[in-house]
């Protein structure tokens, strides 16, 4: 009889010890306990974008086409137009994703552009530095 | 009739000696258990359930260095720097992290010292930068890509310097208020963490949550 009590109580603790070792849970489930309000992680965000650097070119027949550098995160640009001097009142013409736009075709004048770069729907670049004059006569752009 | 176990040995029945064994192997099995392996939860720590008074919580606070790598832009993800405390004399390993609601929103700050708040960028304005992953729901678990295991008190990777690689969102209509400014992450609501016996995390680390 006591042999066999023996060997029952050995056996219980050879169970629990197996357990202990193992790590597996008797009874404990892991918790979950609530962070201190000032427990917390830091993060950062870029600036504000730099402006854009446009340049324009003559497109085919009494198009200008103007192009810039892609801004890092940029969601899209907005090109404004001025017809009156490089640094007159500029509309804006159009809003695109891609670095680079054509106008539609357009009337006899002098034009020049500038491009801005927004990142959603709050952060925008200051505009670029005006592009070089392009002169659309009766005929052609030059 | 008394059966075999109920046969008297020296004052004691031998029934009484079977139930002194089991409970002597209980005793010292929960101890042993006890030992090795404990369940560790967050400084601040208010979940109501039984906790021995020998496991101190664990700290997660911002820290600024080393800068994160992957700064906030409206619409994109960010990197976050926190550093983790342990004061047990045992390795906590940490498995996953509870977050907050996604329209609980981190305050903004001049520097990184996170003293000056950003006007105009600040939790209520809102500023739009949360955890990523977050749900509608408090509380929602999120596994970390590899466990991250804090030495022992006094031990190295203690504490635990970590990268939590785009786990903070910044939303498209946050305000320009908010460009180059640091952001203190709205405060975790738990985590997942077991103590005992583990190979600590080297620090500084990378980790991050994906989902």
């Amino acid at each position: 009889m006591c042999r066999s009590a023996l060997l029952v109580a050995v056996g219980i603790l050879a169970v629990f010890s197996l357990l202990a070792s193992s790590g597996e849970a008797w009874g404990a489930a892991n918790w979950t306990v609530h962070l201190a309000a000032s427990s917390s992680g830091e993060a950062h965000s870029q600036a504000i974008p730099a402006a854009p650097v446009a340049t324009s070119a003559c497109a085919s027949g009494k198009k200008v086409t103007v192009t810039w550098a892609a801004i890092t995160h940029a969601t899209n640009y907005g090109v404004y137009q001025s017809t009156t001097t490089a640094t007159g009142t500029y509309t804006l013409q159009q809003t695109v994703t891609v670095a680079t736009w054509t106008s539609g075709t357009l009337a006899a004048g002098n034009y020049w552009y500038e491009v801005v770069a927004n990142i959603g729907t709050n952060w925008a670049s200051v505009k670029s530095a005006a592009t070089a004059q392009r002169t659309i006569s009766s005929t052609t752009c030059a | 009739m008394k059966g075999k176990l109920g046969r008297k040995v020296g004052g004691w029945s031998a029934r009484m000696k079977v139930v002194s064994a089991v409970c002597g192997c209980l005793l010292v099995a929960a101890g042993a258990y006890a030992a090795t392996n404990w369940v560790v939860g967050l400084n601040g720590g208010s979940s109501g359930e039984g906790q021995s008074a020998t496991i101190a919580n664990l700290s997660i606070t911002a820290v600024a260095s080393p800068a994160a790598g992957s700064l906030l832009y409206p619409g994109g993800t960010g990197d976050v720097v926190v550093t983790i405390a342990n004061t047990n004399a045992y390795p906590v390993t940490i498995t996953a992290v509870n977050l907050p609601t996604n329209t609980t929103y981190a305050n903004g700050y001049t520097t990184s010292a996170l003293t000056t708040t950003q006007t105009g960028c600040i939790a209520t304005t809102p500023s739009g930068v949360a955890w990523n992953f977050s749900t509608a729901v408090s509380g929602s678990s999120h596994t970390l890509t590899t466990p991250l295991t804090v030495g022992a008190s006094g031990a190295a990777n203690n504490p635990l310097v970590v990268t939590l690689s785009n786990d903070a969102t910044m939303a498209s209509t946050t305000p320009a208020a908010c460009a180059n400014t640091y952001f203190s992450l709205p405060a975790m609501t738990g985590i997942t963490a077991t103590g005992g016996a583990a190979t600590s995390t080297t620090s500084p680390a990378t980790d991050a949550w994906t989902s």
